[in-house]
């Protein structure tokens, strides 16, 4: 391969434009005048006449991941040697008698060379670069933490970098040589190159959000989610972090802080005071997780403890910590973020003050105004005592939108607001949905004094939903465009489960939040081609067909089923099957097709099934006040007799159980009850999970959180919940049942299980007579002889909200 | 609207109506005249996917014939399973028929009776000797708190009766009760229910009601209504394009002594919703709707009305 870059415009050298620096499936870049220095032929007929400069001095001290220069050198180094064969050496800028010796210097980095052609890294933008041809060479020189005075601090996460330098490495191999990182091995392109000249070129890049970067990353160097496909593990390769550019550079951070545990360690008489006890008695502290807790923030002594708490650690310069590790305050910002739990709390305070005034949307603002009443307090409250400290805060779940009454509408100005929105960027092709977005963003914007918000918290789709992950980052860069001046650029979090498989959207993601007018398009049409060569075309046009269902099926609220309805399914397999024609068996881009092509058949045949299902219902008898359930395994309350049994289904699909399970269900104004009884020896063995167990889960009518309970054989027992709406948390495995009870008895011919979920143990009221809630409920014997039975079809994934059948809460004398 | 004396014959003449009992030399006596009500499961596999179970109720003598759905509607991925209480004949489309809307929703302490299961709804067919009734009597339990929902004809007459009343065995009290009854007396273009285009009026015997965008409260004297369209009726489908008979107006009555407070919702829309709420220590409520497989235009059935009052007549 030749790359003779000389364009067209770029041979007049008159305006010092080149329109291959501009390449759309790139980072647009901003291209000023290049001084006339003619071509810079770094590659000629496969040997180089050129040394790579840099100065790492001081690097050293730091930590490898704020190397910039020292490793923005060495992949250059690794660059030319994997592209053109050749190795270049790497010589210091005061070695100059050594680098006389050379035609041209690539210089990376800031140091007295490019001191000399009054290069200033100061005056970029953090993390930004430029590139810059000069009579003997090029420079690539960035804005790095690592070569400006204190700009690290020992407060900082071990992610916190900023490498200029080595962004512009990267761009520079990306947009001279055709280099491409979409993974690691067979998914990373360097092209072979004789011959590289550089026409004279002056350009500067710099991200816009701040901070980019997903902990599941730094995973996988550790071998997350590689697969056998992509042959033998490379620790080196895997994480991409440096190639995508991800990193944070900015101290903001939007976390669940205090962490509650550590926090009231250190305050261990102060748990009434810290925790909001509801009307009912009930203290909202978990000491197993940070789910299940929650902060009482409409006690503005909360926030005066908590003052107190970081005056100290400051004091202590970050000695005396009660934070824990967990996003503890650093040199610029102290967080507050209430846990992970779903409450609205209702007190005397919050009653006296009015603080819930009528809301557009009680999911999303029943709780904006206690909150803001607190972050108000505290941001204030860190102006007075930490003058040079910024309070950084979110908006979340029930306190997304801004809140409502007049004197919490004004944020002190030290205050930045991260806010996470459920709805993008899966719904970001829905107008009103953005509209929508865009006026709470504008409202928030209004509330900070004329701020925007500065980060968000965006999100893939829930349970791993195939379609919408591969397709949904593209949206990113749209919703920021239109988000204009209300949202700010210090952070977004995309949550999503990592997969190298969905590497191409995961590489527009990153590459939109950089620059949000990233051409999405053209970046992926580039890499289809060259990735799949013959089979580009089938690729594209199923990741086209793809994405033309979300845009104009399920993000206009339609639903899945539609979007990629039996007839587009069939396309979309047609697809893969021309594709895996157009390539032979035994090349790399068959290599490639079997990597995307992955996940595919499993998620089609999925999408298939769920044509098939029909939602079951059952309904549960309503005891009578005379009526008891006394729980001890044996079932002989003649109340049983009157309830109706849960029907089963083979999940194997074959329609006949030869050992069906008897189960059934009942309750009353307290509880839950279950009665279930089984043929044979239940399974039971050391490893909890290979014992003989049945699931039983159960959701609210609007699914908004679902409780997971399994009983064993062995009577072990394991129980948890998670959140789905208006944000999925990660499954709290830890949820207090403090009145749970449940016996194991076994029979003559197998064994029985009775158990009790108290309503008040979930958090919930007892059901409304006729009010219907979802749940499934699964026998697995783990013994090869019996049949996996369930209540409801799980399609592959018994956690699958969408396929719980209905439980019905009958009335009085019903049954 | 308790203890209400209703000195008919004034009041229809305050509205402009004389009625006359009837005095059809061709009409059956009630022992010539046989009323049947029976029941039947559905053994169609019609939809098996939405309806979990399915009964037919036909109620028929000489002068009409009502056909009951009876319909438990499965829970689907977001909605729960559904009670429906559909009437599907005499006439296929509207008036009180579905498939628009059901005709009869009844609340009893806020538990609506879609809530419920129609396997707990035990059915009754009966039939009363001495006056030729013949219909079905429906047991409903509302967390306890049970009902008796009777329809029946009389002989001779093509009113469709109903009857609520306590159940003798209720566990709880009935603290509230509430009837909405829907009709649709004229829609002109089959699957696009336009608003805006309607002339709709309730002809009670003391007034005439029009369209109106809030509710209207109802009299004590109200004690029948005539729900028509003005303009569209069976051939006059203004300027729309003919998709769907037009099938004239209906009828309503109710016993107005057990009414504690009713309104008209009837704005410019397809739907014309009377709301009872019934006094909570009735003892029966009565009520009577009709219509028709023959289309009446309105001066039509107006004088067909007046002709056979008695027929109409609660009793």
């Amino acid at each position: 391969m030749k790359l003779t870059l000389i364009g067209m415009a770029m041979a007049s050298c008159m305006v010092g434009l080149s329109y291959e620096l501009q390449n759309p499936a790139l980072n647009p870049v901003k291209v000023k005048e290049a001084a006339d220095t003619g071509t810079i032929e770094l590659l000629k007929n496969s040997k180089a006449d050129f040394a790579i400069v840099c100065d790492s001095s001081g690097e050293d001290a730091a930590l490898p991941r704020r190397r910039s220069v020292t490793k923005a050198a060495e992949l250059f180094k690794n660059v030319f040697n994997r592209c053109a064969g050749v190795n270049v050496p790497i010589i210091a800028p005061d070695k100059e008698a050594e680098l006389a010796k050379y035609r041209y210097l690539l210089v990376v980095g800031p140091n007295r060379i490019t001191e000399k052609l009054g290069i200033n890294p100061a005056q970029l933008p953090p993390g930004g670069f430029v590139v810059r041809t000069f009579d003997r060479g090029v420079a690539v020189v960035g804005y790095d933490g690592s070569k400006m005075p204190a700009a690290y601090n020992h407060m900082d996460p071990g992610h916190y970098a900023i490498n200029g330098t080595l962004n512009g490495a990267y761009d520079f191999v990306e947009r001279f040589l055709g280099v491409r990182y979409y993974y690691p091995g067979y998914g990373t392109i360097y092209p072979a190159v004789t011959d590289l000249n550089i026409t004279p070129c002056n350009y500067e890049d710099a991200p816009l959000i701040q901070n980019r970067y997903y902990w599941q990353f730094d995973r996988r160097a550790n071998g997350f989610g590689w697969l056998p496909e992509m042959g033998k593990f490379n620790a080196d390769e895997a994480s991409l972090i440096d190639c995508w550019r991800l990193t944070e550079q900015s101290r903001f951070f939007s976390a669940h802080v205090p962490e509650p545990m550590g926090w009231l360690a250190a305050h261990p008489k102060q748990k009434d005071t810290i925790f909001y006890t509801t009307p009912g008695g009930y203290t909202y502290y978990n000491p197993n997780g940070n789910i299940g807790n929650f902060i009482d923030i409409s006690n503005l002594k909360v926030a005066d403890i908590y003052l107190k708490d970081i005056e100290k650690y400051y004091a202590s310069n970050g000695a005396r910590s009660v934070f824990g590790q967990w996003y503890p305050p650093n040199k610029d910002y102290v967080g507050f973020g209430n846990c992970d739990t779903l409450v609205n709390i209702i007190n005397e305070t919050t009653d006296k003050l009015n603080l819930h005034p009528p809301v557009v949307n009680p999911a999303t603002g029943e709780m904006s105004d206690v909150t803001a009443r607190f972050h108000i307090y505290l941001g204030d409250g860190i102006k007075k005592v930490l003058p040079d400290k910024r309070l950084a805060v979110f908006a979340y779940q029930n306190y997304t939108l801004p809140p409502v009454l007049p004197e919490y509408r004004k944020y002190p100005d030290n205050v930045d607001v991260s806010i996470c929105i459920y709805e993008l960027p899966c719904m970001a092709p829905n107008k009103e949905i953005m509209q929508h977005w865009k006026d709470v963003l504008k409202d928030w914007y209004n509330v900070l004094g004329s701020r925007p918000v500065s980060a968000m918290w965006a999100y893939g789709t829930i349970n791993n939903y195939e379609f919408g992950e591969a397709v949904v980052p593209r949206y990113i860069g749209q919703y920021l465009r239109e988000f204009g001046k209300y949202f700010g650029n210090l952070q977004i979090i995309y949550c999503t489960d990592l997969d190298y498989t969905r590497y191409y959207a995961e590489y527009i993601t990153y590459r939109s939040m950089w620059n949000p007018e990233f051409n999405v398009d053209a970046a992926l049409d580039e890499q289809w081609k060259l990735l799949y060569g013959a089979a580009a075309p089938y690729v594209k046009e199923f990741y086209d067909l793809m994405s033309e269902r979300w845009a104009t099926v399920v993000a206009q609220k339609g639903s899945r089923q539609s979007a990629y309805n039996g007839q587009v399914l069939s396309k979309m397999e047609e697809l893969l099957q021309k594709a895996v024609q157009a390539v032979k068996p035994d090349s790399i881009e068959m290599k490639r097709l079997l990597i995307f092509m992955k996940p595919w058949p499993g998620a089609i045949a999925k999408a298939r099934r769920s044509f098939m299902f029909i939602k079951p219902s059952y309904s549960v008898k309503k005891l009578a006040a005379s009526e008891k359930v006394a729980v001890d395994g044996k079932g002989e309350e003649k109340l049983w007799n009157n309830a109706a049994a849960v029907p089963f289904l083979n999940l194997n699909g074959t329609g006949n159980i030869k050992n069906p399970v008897h189960g059934k269900l009942v309750y009353d104004d307290k509880a839950l009850y279950g009665l279930f009884e089984f043929a044979g020896e239940p399974r039971i063995v050391p490893n909890m999970w290979d014992c003989s167990n049945i699931e039983l889960f159960l959701a609210p009518p609007d699914n908004s959180e679902y409780f997971q309970f399994v009983f064993f054989g062995d009577g072990r027992v394991f129980f948890g919940q998670k959140t789905l709406k208006p944000m999925v948390t990660p499954f709290n495995s830890k949820w207090p049942m403090p009145n749970l009870k449940y016996a194991v008895q076994k029979t003559e011919n197998g064994w029985r299980l009775e158990f009790i979920i108290p309503f008040p143990d979930i958090k919930k009221d007892v059901p409304a007579a006729y009010s219907t809630w979802n749940g499934n409920i699964i026998f697995n014997p783990m013994q090869a002889d019996k049949e996996i039975q369930a209540y409801s079809l799980t399609n592959g994934n018994n956690h699958e909200v969408e396929c719980f059948g209905s439980i019905k809460f009958m009335g009085k004398g019903d049954l | 609207m308790k203890k209400v004396t209703v000195l008919l014959i004034s009041m229809f003449s305050m509205a402009g109506i004389l009625y006359a009992e009837n005095e059809d030399p061709f009409k059956v006596t009630p022992s010539q005249d046989m009323v049947r009500a029976s029941i039947e499961k559905d053994v169609s596999a019609f939809d098996p996917d939405t309806i979990a179970a399915k009964q037919f109720v036909r109620i028929r003598n000489r002068a009409n014939n009502y056909l009951f759905h009876i319909i438990q509607r499965k829970a689907g991925q977001n909605t729960p399973s559904m009670l429906q209480i559909m009437l599907r004949e005499p006439t296929l489309w509207f008036s009180y028929s579905a498939p628009l809307e059901n005709f009869l929703y009844i609340t009893v302490n806020g538990i609506r009776h879609d809530r419920l299961e129609l396997n707990n709804i035990p059915l009754e067919v009966w039939k009363d000797k001495e006056s030729g009734n013949a219909g079905v009597t429906m047991k409903m339990n509302f967390d306890g708190a049970k009902i008796l929902l009777r329809f029946y004809m009389r002989p001779n007459s093509p009113v469709l009766w109903g009857k609520i009343l306590p159940a003798p065995d209720s566990a709880e009290k009935i603290e509230t009760i509430k009837v909405m009854f829907q009709a649709v007396p004229a829609l002109v273009v089959g699957g696009q229910y336009l608003e805006g285009i309607y002339h709709r009026q309730a002809i009670s015997p003391v007034q005439t009601y029009g369209m109106k965008n809030e509710l209207q409260a109802l009299s004590p004297d109200d004690v029948f209504f005539i729900f028509q369209d003005e303009e569209f009726q069976p051939g006059n489908y203004g300027k729309y394009k003919r998709e769907i008979p037009i099938p004239g107006p209906c009828y309503l009555t109710y016993g107005v002594a057990e009414v504690a407070k009713g309104t008209l919702d009837m704005r410019n829309s397809y739907l014309v919703i009377v709301n009872l709420d019934l006094e909570p220590d009735f003892k029966e409520f009565n009520f009577g709707i009709w219509e028709s497989a023959q289309q009446y235009m309105n001066a039509d059935f107006m004088a067909y009305f007046k002709k056979n009052y008695a027929d109409f007549k609660l009793k």
